[in-house]
């Protein structure tokens, strides 16, 4: 007995000497995990210019570890055998291993081949979520949650960068500790409230902050909701102290994934550490890997829809037309699903058996049904820290009445978490009735729909059988019920405005035989799913998760993730043929829909519209757009004008736009100086066009007009004529009836030999958007005025209005400018060259240019169709920020190179300056 | 005490919220709340009604699955109320 407890004592008073091989090989495997992945973590500047330090570091850090391993093995503890062999030996176990593993491999591949969401995710978040699961996995259980930690800082590092990741944590650790003063409960609320009232000034931009605009929506989402429940949870005790700690807390705030989505779960804290390696380690990987897959499939998905069945609601005019925009718009949830799914399954691979959060909300019978289903954790969230307590508060009152008023009172506090969430991630209070009757709606859904389930009862069983026909045909007609009015509330949610919305409605022609074919549709479509569904839960009822075998249980999803992988892969897609080719590459590029390409266009002619909601890829970009990163026309660059113009650029302005210099000569022109009358035997060509052609973003130096007047007079000057002048009088956000009225005051004046006029795909609806703004002014134009008149618009109509009207005569209005423009040139022996680019840039649009070409060609111009010109760039970054679609001066360069190039073979048949150069 | 808790709280979910469904299929351990047969709406039933039955106050943060996920812990649950 005695020397059982003298070997006891030995065991577990160990003698330093003997355990420092073992930290000296852990300090060895550090040093060189950092230096491998400095890239990764952004910390690679901090080797030496050319990371001259980051290999002779990962090599002084594995002979370090080989050094610890040697003599932890020969005269140490030997734990690193205690550690290794356990893992080494469990010979299922290491399989099961590797087979999560590759899957997470494959999955890894298959993001970053498709471009999923954003680089952040696809380039920093996903590889440290690829290696740090194996190192996570091997470490014995105590050190993992604090591995997790590290982890999760690296990734908020590697995306935030040193200062605003340094306040982050700063920031966090502060209103965290605030949490555990040793004061009463109602005082820390208080010295929190204090610090989110001084947090919301500096959001508001009443105080200044050192840190970036990036870090707002991530700090945002980090903490908003999450200190919240911290708060709740302390304050009942509701997590078992064995289950909760330092490690704990600091993991559920610097939660991984979180510095990738603004928009993330709102997890609970009791249920994220209560669910901590809660089963078998292998199953919640593996649950955690079929989850992310999931989560890839949505957003392929979400792609699918946005790329090919978005329509904006200029668009809708009829039956059909309109179920595609309510059924679509409704559709983009699943880009949220998606996230949320890529999310909770990441969380899995380090232990966190959380629940499913998103749950075939698509198939819900009844709007509580819907309410359990569409977001499992806000549902929670709510029916916790606000349902639970009103009702439990009323205990007096009569069971009818509690529900009304906590249900009441539940869909209030969603309401007004929604617009804090958005006013935190985007740094404006959402207040519009639009939303508040979207809350109202659904608030009111559930209610009636719960006060019915509190009066019959809702059927509930133990053991779930085979659904019969009848079962399955009542589920289609609820669920498809709760679908229709879902998409309807829905597009009352994502419209700008309560008139608008109506208008939409009001304004279709409703056809009842087509709009009953479209529910048909919408049944059989949720009728086939719902058969499936029931099938394939009837078949997990009859063979549970839990009894199956590991394998068993993973090889359906590693079978679809090896698919997928080898769908992504070209050489593989090309043998499917061209047509489905195209279509998988298509869906592999990670772009917005063409209406959010427009509007996102349109963000520099107009005002921010309509990207308020969550629908739309839109509010994104633009939650990362720097504060005084203004379009021209918000800029002192210009003044107004009375007239069509609106406004013209200040002579000798001396400034700056879109973050570069802008500088314009003594004629309102973004350009070189020069005079009004040519120098002798000068060739001079005029450019007319808007802001890609000005350079909005891009020094003078860098744009296409620059290179291109330098580069013909170093190869063409002193041939037929002696210089070539190129001036720019482009202006940003200039329409076609802009650009004539520049043409006719301006541009003549100064004697060009040729005029470029640059039109961009779509420039046609920008035209119809710009009358309706210039409806209420004098009109020069008699032509003009007459198309107006017989479209019917009218002085103060709604845009979308104006859009509709102009429809049938966008291409006539287009027409009757180019042919004035033309008819001008003509006159003045001016060589009329009309160009087309693409409206976005990076893309190639030029199905949308058919009409276009067709009108300029008509009108007389010379055409340059160059809506391919980023083509062969595909896949390069183009434009000046991911906010802002001008190109960059790489695709300055191409649109130069290219224009050379057309200019060459057009001087074959339509003769311009080249005839006779050198 | 605690079984004549169970067998009522088993008595009464079965009468509210499982009609007709076998009662030797729902045992002590049986999950309620996690396994989709007790939802926000009839957990509120049913804390009303131990309320009511055994003179007993639930406060809200209790309603959660540690305490009302299964017949064993509501009785645990009510026990330690009326201790």
């Amino acid at each position: 007995m005695a020397k059982t407890e003298t070997q006891l004592a030995q065991k577990t008073t160990v003698s330093i000497p003997r355990i420092l091989p073992i930290y000296a090989f852990v300090a060895g495997g550090a040093i060189t995990a950092l230096a491998a992945g400095a890239d990764l973590i952004g910390i690679a500047g901090l080797f030496g210019k050319n990371g001259d330090w980051q290999s002779k570091l990962m090599l002084s850090g594995l002979v370090i570890a080989a050094i610890g391993a040697a003599l932890d093995l020969t005269f140490g503890q030997r734990g690193l055998l205690a550690w290794l062999k356990p893992i080494v030996l469990d010979w299922p176990g290491l399989f099961k291993f590797l087979t999560i593993a590759a899957q997470l491999g494959l999955l890894l591949v298959i993001m970053r081949t498709c471009y999923l969401e954003h680089n952040a995710f696809y380039e920093k978040v996903m590889p440290l979520v690829f290696y740090g699961f194996i190192i996570h996995h091997l470490l014995p259980r105590p050190y993992r949650l604090t591995f997790f930690i590290v982890l999760s800082l690296a990734a908020f590092l590697s995306v935030l960068g040193f200062a605003d990741s340094a306040w982050l944590i700063g920031l966090s650790l502060l209103l965290i500790g605030i949490c555990h003063l040793p004061i009463a409960f109602a005082a820390r609320v208080a010295i929190l409230l204090i610090a989110a009232g001084a947090l919301t000034a500096a959001r508001f931009g009443y105080m200044p902050v050192p840190w970036t605009k990036a870090l707002w929506p991530i700090l945002a989402s980090m903490l908003m909701f999450r200190l919240i429940i911290y708060l709740y949870d302390l304050k009942h005790n509701q997590v078992p102290p064995d289950k909760a700690g330092f490690a704990h807390t600091l993991s559920y705030f610097f939660l991984l994934p979180n510095v990738a989505f603004p928009l993330f779960p709102v997890v609970d804290y009791s249920t994220f550490c209560q669910t901590y390696y809660d089963d078998d380690d292998y199953r919640i990987y593996q649950t955690g890997i079929k989850w992310m897959f999931w989560g890839v499939v949505h957003l392929l998905i979400y792609r699918y829809i946005n790329y090919y069945w978005i329509i904006s609601p200029e668009k809708v005019h009829d039956t059909g037309t309109l179920v595609q925009y309510l059924v679509t718009n409704y559709a983009l949830i699943i880009r949220i699903s998606g996230q949320f799914h890529l999310i909770i399954g990441i969380l899995h691979l380090f232990g966190f058996n959380l629940l499913r959060i998103m749950d075939l909300y698509f198939l819900s019978t009844g709007f509580t049904d819907y309410w359990r289903r569409v977001n499992v954790y806000w549902k929670e969230f709510i029916q916790k820290l606000f349902f639970y307590p009103a009702y439990c508060r009323m205990r007096k009152a009569g069971n009818m009445t509690k529900l009304v008023v906590a249900t009441t009172w539940g869909f209030l506090i969603t309401w007004f978490f929604h617009a804090y969430q958005w006013f935190w991630i985007r740094g404006a209070f959402l207040l519009s009735l639009p939303d508040i009757l979207f809350w109202l709606g659904i608030g009111l859904l559930v209610l009636t729909n719960s006060i019915y389930e509190t009066k019959y009862g809702r059927k509930r069983v133990l053991v779930k059988g085979k659904a019969t026909l009848k079962e399955i045909a009542s589920k289609t007609l609820r669920a498809a019920g709760v679908f229709v009015v879902m998409s309807l509330l829905w597009s009352l949610w994502i419209s700008p405005s309560l008139a608008e919305w109506i208008d939409l409605i009001s304004n279709t022609e409703v056809s009842l035989p087509e709009l009953g074919m479209t529910l048909l549709l919408i049944i059989a479509g949720i009728g086939s799913a719902m058969l499936v569904n029931e099938k394939w839960s009837a078949r997990s009822t009859a063979a549970p998760k839990s009894r199956l075998a590991f394998f068993r249980f993973a090889l359906p999803t590693a079978a679809a993730i090896l698919l997928l992988y080898f769908l992504a892969q070209p050489a593989y897609a090309f043998r499917l043929g061209a047509k489905a080719s195209d279509f998988i590459a298509e869906l592999k590029m990670d772009r917005l829909n063409d209406r959010d390409a427009v509007l996102l266009e349109r963000g520099y002619y107009e005002q921010l519209y309509n990207v308020h909601s969550f629908n739309s890829q839109l509010w994104e970009l633009y939650a990362k757009k720097p504060d005084d990163w203004k379009p021209l026309t918000e800029t002192d660059a210009v003044r107004k004008t009375d007239d069509l113009m609106k406004y013209e650029i200040v002579p000798s302005y001396v400034g700056s736009l879109l973050d570069v210099p802008f500088k314009a000569n003594r004629w309102g022109m973004r350009d070189d100086d020069y005079e009004q009358t040519p120098p002798p035997n000068t060739y001079r060509i005029a450019l007319l066009g808007a802001s890609v052609i000005m350079g909005s973003g891009v020094v003078h130096e860098e744009t296409f007009e620059h290179l291109l007047e330098q580069r013909l007079n170093r190869e063409h000057a002193k041939g037929k004529y002696d210089k070539y002048e190129i001036l720019n009088f482009s202006v940003g956000g200039y329409h076609i009836i802009q650009q004539l009225m520049l043409l006719e005051n301006k541009v003549l004046a100064f004697q060009p030999n040729a005029i470029f006029c640059f039109a961009h795909t779509r420039d046609e609806n920008r035209t119809s958007g710009y009358l309706g703004e210039i409806a209420d002014l004098e009109i020069p134009y008699g032509e003009l005025r007459e198309i107006m008149q017989r479209a019917g618009l009218t002085k103060k109509m709604k845009h979308k209005k104006t859009l509709q009207l102009l429809e049938p005569f966008k291409y006539e209005i287009m027409s009757w400018a180019y042919s004035r423009m033309v008819r001008i040139c003509r006159e003045r022996n001016i060589l009329p060259i009309w160009i087309c680019l693409p409206s976005a840039t990076g893309r190639n649009d030029s199905i949308y240019a058919t009409e276009l070409v067709r009108v300029a060609t008509e009108a007389g111009f010379g055409v340059l169709n160059m809506t391919d010109v980023y083509d062969s760039e595909a896949g390069a970054y183009l434009q000046v920020a991911p906010w802002d679609t001008h190109p960059n001066a790489k695709g300055h360069r191409l649109i130069a190179n290219r224009l050379y190039a057309e200019l060459q073979i057009m001087d074959k048949t339509i003769p311009f300056a080249f005839s006779v150069a050198k | 005490m605690t079984e004549a808790t169970k067998a009522t709280v088993k008595d009464y979910i079965l009468r509210e919220f499982l009609p007709g469904e076998n009662p030797a299929a729902l045992t002590d351990s049986t999950p309620l709340i996690s396994g989709g047969i007790l939802d926000s709406l009839s957990t509120l039933k049913l804390v009303t009604f131990l309320e009511e039955k055994f003179g007993v106050q639930i406060e809200a943060h209790e309603a959660d699955v540690e305490h009302l996920d299964t017949i064993t812990n509501i009785a645990a649950l009510v026990h330690a109320k009326k201790a």
